[in-house]
């Protein structure tokens, strides 16, 4: 019989529960600047005599899709966002409507940084940078609390500079 | 037997410790190359007159462009160079001195350029890369002018090569055939070059007063074809122009390390070398047109290859669009491999759940677009297009499918995929710094997956579209660094794991 197909479990870590906190307020300050811009254009439509119909109706499907956008996707993200240190890799899994894997191995990690928006330094939260030698960009692992953060990016280090190397 | 003399001892001893200058032509260059650009002005002014602005505009111009000579001219005292055993050293500046440092090990190019007013004075550009992300002034040190056998001793010396002699022949990978000015025409970038010739024609024309709505009232007249044929006979004579001056003298031979020099250029004459230790892999792009044409392009994946920003350049280019079957044999030929090994090796299948897909993909919005179409005016003209489209599509779609396939030899991972730009990849294995596995909602349904291969070379990210998921996890496992292993569990004992050969 043949073995089925093995199924990969998700790296260990989840991130930090506040981060739904973040993502929410993200996604509404998200629709908050679309609604102004909405709330512009009908403003100078006005002025010009031109029914506003239309954007009265772009702003209403944009207040029912913004609510259902924050109060759904920073929970459905919550679920399937990890991350994990193994030996030799970074794994991070992002997401939600297309799963992203992203392994990036210790003896190719060029540079480690951490970094703090405003949101997230009210909410203790912090994003952790890991950049390789290629043109394509850098791992990037959101909502992670300031602690771990900064412990992980400490062991990261430590690992890159026992393997040192040019990391191309 | 002697051995071949070192370089470095070849320079008097004198010269090797001590700062050397720009080539004192560099001060007759300058000015010829700065009234040249004024010319343009001048001619105009000349034959239309000119308005009593027009003195003024001329006035500043001549003073800008002193300005300019003058700041040129300041360059060549105050800039000078030296190479030491270990480091290259470069000051510059006249209000600012800067002084920069590189240690020779971390230079990856070394590239000379020489256009023309370089060319007529003897001299070259030389262009001293490290193949780091910056950019800006730290990209690379630039050395605008040095005498032309100065800079090919400097391109040898740096990039730790023996300098090429009469009696050691290097050999030869190709050279310039002028049939393949054939291609020229097809690549995309011929008909970028259209736009711009026919803008900057009506710009003249408005510099010399000739009113532009004249000229449009009388192609609005004229049939439609006749525009066509001028479009086309642009095109085509325009990329025959690129391809002559882009690569005339082309030369591609093979150096001793597994790298490559490529020569090419008739006004600007262009010497790149590739050093073998920075190329990770080649890759063969076949636009539509051109890939009806039988014809494809090759190219060099390497690390650190600053583009060069000129238009029409494809930056690691080995070859202008040549025939397939020579495109293959100079990629291989730059892995030292060959092609049925490399490029051409025969590809696996992707699960027919990715044919679906590709077909879905390209047809549904086709179906859209006739839809609409159908709707908003209902005619038999319109129906015949919706069906044009939908065909297109579905050909296309199937086109696209018919393009994906990967392999995994010894050495490299091979993938292939694209209709509209056909790009087979051949990356080392050794190349591969990461991997990005994607899935998107429709595949998870299909139990497919995308896998992005990710380098230090190239453009950074090479993609193995619509793999199966087993397949695609083999892949990774047995490519990249970074193992899956400690996440693959035997679905019926969770707690074994369970190991892939």
């Amino acid at each position: 019989m043949a073995p089925s197909p093995p199924r990969l479990r998700a790296p260990d870590h989840a991130v930090c529960p506040r981060a739904v906190t973040w993502w929410t307020l993200r996604s509404v300050l998200g629709t908050l600047v679309l609604l102004a811009v909405q709330g512009a254009a009908a403003g100078a439509l006005a002025a010009a005599g031109v029914a506003v119909a239309v954007p009265a109706v772009t702003a209403g499907v944009t207040v029912v899709a913004g609510v259902a956008h924050a109060l759904v996707v920073p929970r459905l993200r919550f679920r399937l966002h990890r991350w994990e240190q193994t030996d030799d890799a970074v794994h991070t899994l992002a997401g939600w409507l297309r799963l992203q894997w992203r392994i990036a191995p210790i003896s190719r990690i060029q540079t480690v940084d951490t970094e703090q928006g405003p949101l997230q330094r009210v909410l203790r939260l912090s994003t952790l940078t890991v950049t390789t030698a290629s043109a394509s960009g850098p791992l990037r692992l959101d909502g992670l609390d300031v602690e771990e953060a900064a412990d992980l990016a400490d062991r990261l280090t430590k690992a890159t500079e026992a393997l040192g190397g040019d990391a191309t | 037997m002697t051995a071949a003399p070192d370089p470095v001892a070849a320079v008097p001893v004198a010269a090797r410790g001590r700062w050397l200058r720009l080539d004192r032509r560099v001060l007759a260059v300058h000015p010829v190359v700065d009234l040249a650009k004024l010319l343009p002005l001048l001619v105009i002014m000349v034959v239309s007159g000119g308005t009593r602005n027009d003195r003024w505009q001329l006035v500043i111009s001549l003073v800008a462009a002193g300005a300019v000579l003058v700041f040129g001219m300041s360059r060549w005292f105050t800039t000078t160079y030296r190479l030491a055993d270990d480091r290259l050293e470069l000051r510059t500046g006249l209000l600012r001195r800067r002084h920069r440092s590189v240690h020779r090990d971390r230079i990856r190019t070394a590239d000379l350029t020489a256009s023309p007013a370089h060319r007529v004075f003897g001299l070259a550009v030389v262009r001293v890369g490290t193949g780091s992300r910056e950019t800006g002034d730290d990209a690379e040190l630039v050395l605008d002018a040095v005498g032309r056998d100065e800079a090919e001793r400097l391109r040898t010396v740096l990039l730790g090569g023996a300098p090429e002699t009469e009696d050691a022949p290097v050999p030869t990978v190709a050279s310039l055939r002028w049939s393949w000015v054939r291609f020229a025409p097809l690549t995309f970038s011929a008909l970028a070059v259209v736009g711009a010739v026919w803008v900057a024609l009506v710009r003249i024309a408005e510099e010399f007063g000739w009113r532009p709505e004249a000229v449009v009232r009388g192609t609005v007249r004229a049939p439609i074809w006749l525009g066509g044929v001028a479009l086309l006979a642009t095109a085509v004579v325009g990329a025959a122009v690129a391809f002559t001056e882009g690569w005339w003298g082309y030369r591609l031979t093979r150096s001793d390390d597994g790298g490559v020099v490529l020569r090419r250029g008739l006004l600007t004459r262009r010497t790149l070398s590739l050093e073998g230790r920075r190329i990770r892999g080649v890759e063969i792009d076949e636009p539509l047109i051109l890939r009806a044409g039988r014809g494809a392009r090759p190219l060099a994946l390497t690390t650190g290859l600053v583009g060069l920003g000129q238009a029409g350049d494809h930056v690691g280019a080995l070859a202008p669009a040549v025939p397939r079957a020579e495109a293959h044999r100079i990629a291989a030929a730059t892995l030292g491999a060959a092609p049925a090994d490399t490029t051409e090796v025969v590809l696996d299948r992707h699960p027919p759940a990715a044919r679906t897909r590709r077909l879905v993909r390209a047809l549904v919005p086709a179906l859209a677009l006739a839809l609409v179409l159908i709707v908003s005016r209902h005619d038999l003209e319109a129906v015949v297009v919706a069906v044009v489209l939908l065909v297109a599509a579905a050909g296309l779609g199937w086109d696209r499918w018919r393009a994906l396939g990967h392999r995994l030899t010894v050495r490299h991972l091979v993938a292939r995929h694209g209709a509209w730009t056909r790009r087979t990849v051949v990356l080392d294995r050794d190349g591969v710094i990461g991997w990005r596995i994607s899935q998107g909602l429709g595949q998870r349904r299909s139990g497919l997956v995308t896998l992005h291969a990710v380098a230090a070379a190239g453009r950074g990210r090479y993609v193995v579209p619509d793999v199966g998921l087993d397949r695609g996890m083999e892949i990774v496992e047995a490519t990249g660094p970074g193992s899956l292993a400690p996440f693959l569990s035997d679905p019926a004992h969770p707690a074994r794991v369970l190991t892939r050969r």
